[in-house]
């Protein structure tokens, strides 16, 4: 019996109908969802060995040692090391350590700006334009300057060098979330650095400091923070505000008053003798007269003080917040007149003195370098932007003050950015992990430390180690200055701490890691390069030798300011702040979206927080995109109201810049770095900003 | 419908069952034999006393359990204990030379995925046999399989598995990077 068309049409129609009850559609369907992905991203699973390597963590100043985990040649996951003495963990963005290498602002060779755009040049072309641009910026009697992130290198004793060849070279810093510890060694009459006996301290307040989120050594404080009280004098309920005892709501600014009322209340409880000049300051500073400045009643400041006297040994922290800027230099210098009023300096539980990493520890190391607000504005011929990052923001506004007109700028930064797009020169250094790079002491450290970080990855043939660069600078100026490669630079530091004496080596076993005594220089730096560390001993004289300190006193222009009434500006005061590491020249990894895009854990850069006060006065709702607007500047955000956030204010992050993480290039500006306000001090938290709809 | 449309439908439909039950899985599965016959029965059995935990250690920092290494092996098998084949070559092959047996994973995670047996095993307290059914009790290893497009394991463990059993049990149910690195 022949088949006729009908028959076949109904067999098949069976077929398809029996197909739906097997797994070839769905299992089909299942599998094949992953050529719905991009091409370029469909992910490969690696294959080769499982190895597992020791690095050090340095997108922020902690330095969190790190196990790395290769499959062959790629590295495919980053833990912490919990085994290493120094370790502790690692944060969200320390996991993605990794992944950097691959980001999509990686920049893999040397350009020129060319009007607008960029042109690829060799690194000769590179190292010749800018040895042009030094011989001009002498010519015209301009100073030379290298703004380095994370002093105390061995590729920042290369920049040293160089610049001391130079008859106008410049070594800039920027202020560090220890600058309140800096402001107070400055005051020693021995200099000394200073670190923070946290295991025996009772009582910590913070002036804006994201203690409990990204300050010093986290793994540290964590130990600590069982037994310790933190109060946290915020102007909002910051992520290290939430996690504190108690939390001080303050007016945005008013650090160094809130210092000097706290000061002056804890002197009035312990009835202290004060040296005239500090009684002097103190006058005028009476809680109930800077209510208006502060923000807080009289009461509460005295509550406060009290609350310190009886948690004693206390310790006050200023540094201002990495996304918010540092605090002005008087600020400081009055948290560092309470911390002297608290008898903190010297005490047990207190601010200790630290010795320095051997072989740092020359006298003209500290002269030498020069705070980038107490550069003169206008005067810098050629700027380079030294690769290594602090992970705390920095406008480009605070930056181009001091350039004089014509000025050039060179970035060795490895990542475009906010700054790397404004250099004439960019000679990109490689990435995390693909060069040599050192974790030296904490800002809290009571004692010196060091441990390297081996380049684990091949870095592109472009990039150029920046001791490489300076030795190929120094080449190209006919000095004979800073030659010595970054690997003999780090080999002479290991063999300096050895020579010290000083401390204990700590090697890497196969069962974690032991005591060592390297043999000689050569296994000394071997065990460092594998993952080891060196620890500094106790200081002798311990807590209880008291260094001689002469504090030095806030300026009397910012004295009389503070203890005037606050005049409140038109529009609200804005609060910048970022996480550790997420505002600095390294963009974050683009899977931190999950954090910040896709979970709401942290405040993207892309919400604005305002009282519900705030927004029903001028008419916004929740989740409103709106615009904010600043002095010159507005940026686009998504309104988002919180009740504990006092009226007048609006908060907004810093970072990470959405345009990192995965949203198009040429967007509108997003977050708070846009609206920040350069001030004469080199502080940038004092803007005022309106908010419309958008 | 009449009877004979009927039929060409019914034979179309029990075709494409045939097809898609017994050959797609072969058509679409790569399979492996392991390296060498393995008894969990005759191991786990009353006689040698051993539970999973025994072989299958969790690392300290509680990575993936573990294909136990040949020295857990050749702690008894340092000689042959019985006369199979696999036995002989067991001891002549792997246990003399010192050579790892190079067992296939059957849940082997794709590398963007990290799956702690520690803090599933240890704190959440749930038995091997939940993830592992029957394992335990096999007298031999089944072929390991390989989706051709893919490149996964037969055995791997779906997302909306992981997914259902958090959110059952509010563990780090939002939580992207709890599983994902």
């Amino acid at each position: 019996m022949p088949f006729s068309r009908r028959d076949v049409l109904f067999g098949l129609g069976g077929g398809l109908a029996g197909a739906t009850l097997t797994p070839i559609p769905w299992k089909l369907l299942d599998d094949s969802a992953i050529w719905t992905q991009r091409r370029h991203a469909l992910p490969v699973p690696a294959r080769g060995p499982v190895s597992e390597r020791a690095a050090v963590c340095t997108l922020c100043p902690a330095g969190c040692p790190v196990r790395v985990r290769f499959h062959g040649a790629r590295p495919v996951a980053v833990a912490g090391n919990r085994a290493h003495p120094l370790g502790g963990g690692a944060c969200a963005i320390g996991l993605t350590l990794h992944h950097l290498a691959y980001h999509p602002l990686r920049l893999a060779g040397p350009a020129l700006r060319v009007g607008q755009g960029r042109a690829a040049v060799t690194l000769d072309a590179a190292v010749a334009r800018v040895a042009q641009a030094l011989a001009a910026a002498e010519s015209r009697g301009e100073r030379v300057a290298v703004l380095d992130r994370r002093p105390g290198r061995v590729a920042s004793d290369a920049w040293r060098q160089l610049l001391a060849a130079l008859p106008r070279g410049l070594y800039v810093t920027t202020p560090g979330e220890g600058e309140t510890l800096a402001t107070l060694a400055g005051g020693l009459v021995k200099p000394s650095a200073l670190g923070l006996d946290l295991e025996h301290t009772r009582t910590l307040v913070s002036f804006g400091a994201p203690l409990l989120d990204g300050w010093g050594r986290p793994a540290r404080m964590r130990a600590a923070r069982r037994g310790l009280r933190v109060v946290q004098l915020d102007a909002w309920r910051s992520p290290s505000a939430a996690l504190a005892d108690e939390w001080v709501r303050v007016r945005p600014g008013s650090e160094g008053p809130m210092a000097l009322a706290l000061a002056h209340a804890v002197a009035r409880e312990r009835s202290l003798a004060l040296e005239a000049d500090v009684a002097r300051v103190l006058d005028g500073f009476a809680p109930e007269r800077v209510v208006s400045r502060t923000g807080v009643e009289p009461g509460r400041v005295v509550a406060l003080a009290r609350t310190l006297l009886q948690g004693a040994p206390a310790v006050a922290i200023g540094g201002g917040d990495p996304g918010g800027g540092p605090l002005s230099a008087d600020a400081e210098r009055a948290i560092a007149l309470l911390n002297v009023v608290l008898g903190s300096v010297g005490a047990l539980g207190g601010l200790v003195p630290r010795a320095p990493l051997p072989g740092t520890d020359r006298e003209d190391a500290a002269r030498a370098s020069v705070r980038l607000a107490d550069v003169a504005a206008g005067s810098v011929g050629v700027l380079v932007l030294d690769a290594a990052d602090d992970g705390r923001a920095l406008p480009w506004p605070v930056v181009a003050r001091v350039l004089a007109k014509d000025a050039v700028v060179v970035s060795l930064l490895p990542f475009d950015g906010p700054l790397a797009r404004q250099a004439d020169v960019l000679v990109p250094a490689p990435a995390p992990l693909e060069g040599w790079d050192e974790a030296l002491p904490t800002a809290d450290a009571v004692a010196a430390s060091w441990a390297l970080s081996a380049a684990l990855l091949t870095p592109p043939a472009g990039t150029t180690d920046t001791v490489a660069f300076v030795s190929r600078l120094a080449e190209a100026l006919g000095r004979d200055a800073a030659r010595a490669t970054h690997e003999d630079r780090l080999r002479a530091r290991a063999a300096a701490i050895r020579a010290s004496g000083r401390g204990r080596f700590v090697a890497r076993t196969d069962g974690g890691y032991a005591d060592a005594t390297p043999a000689d220089d050569g296994a000394c730096f071997d065990a460092l390069a594998a993952g080891g560390c060196w620890i500094d001993g106790p200081r002798e004289g311990g807590p209880s030798a008291q260094p001689t300190l002469r504090p030095t006193l806030p300026r009397a222009e910012a004295l009389e300011r503070w203890a005037s009434p606050a005049i409140e500006g038109d529009g609200l005061a804005l609060v910048a702040f970022a996480a550790r590491g997420t505002a600095g020249t390294t963009p974050p990894s683009p899977l931190l979206t999950k954090l910040y895009q896709e979970s709401d854990l942290r405040l993207p850069a892309t919400a604005a927080l305002v009282s519900p006060d705030v927004a029903s006065r001028l008419g916004l709702v929740e989740r409103q995109p709106v615009r904010v607007e600043g002095a010159a500047v507005a940026v686009r955000a998504e309104l988002r109201t919180d009740p504990t956030l006092p009226p007048g204010r609006l908060v907004l992050a810093a970072g990470p810049d959405p345009q990192t993480l995965h949203a198009p290039r040429g967007e509108a500006p997003r977050g708070a770095l846009p609206l920040a306000t350069p001030q004469a001090d080199g502080a940038w938290r004092e803007a005022r900003v309106r908010v419309r709809e958008a | 419908m009449n009877r004979r449309a009927l039929a060409a439908f019914a034979t179309g439909a029990a075709l494409a069952l045939a097809f898609g039950w017994a050959a797609f899985p072969r058509l679409l599965y790569a399979t492996s034999e392991q390296p060498l016959r393995f008894s969990h029965k005759t191991h786990a059995s009353d006689k040698t006393g051993f539970g999973c935990a025994d072989c299958h250690a969790t690392s300290d920092d509680g990575r993936f359990a573990g294909i136990p290494r040949l020295e857990s092996c050749a702690g008894c098998h340092a000689e042959p204990q019985g006369g199979t084949a696999d036995e002989k070559r067991l001891v002549e092959e792997y246990v003399k030379p010192g050579r790892e047996i190079e067992w296939l994973v059957y849940a082997r995670q794709p590398e963007n995925v990290r799956f702690p047996h520690a803090i599933h095993v240890k704190r959440a307290g749930i038995a091997c046999e939940r993830c592992h059914p029957g394992h335990g009790e096999s007298d031999a290893l089944p072929a390991h399989a390989t989706d051709r497009i893919t490149g996964q394991s037969r055995g791997l463990q779906k997302m909306s598995e992981c997914e259902g059993c958090h959110a059952e049990h509010a563990a780090s149910r939002t939580a992207c990077l709890a599983c994902h690195k």
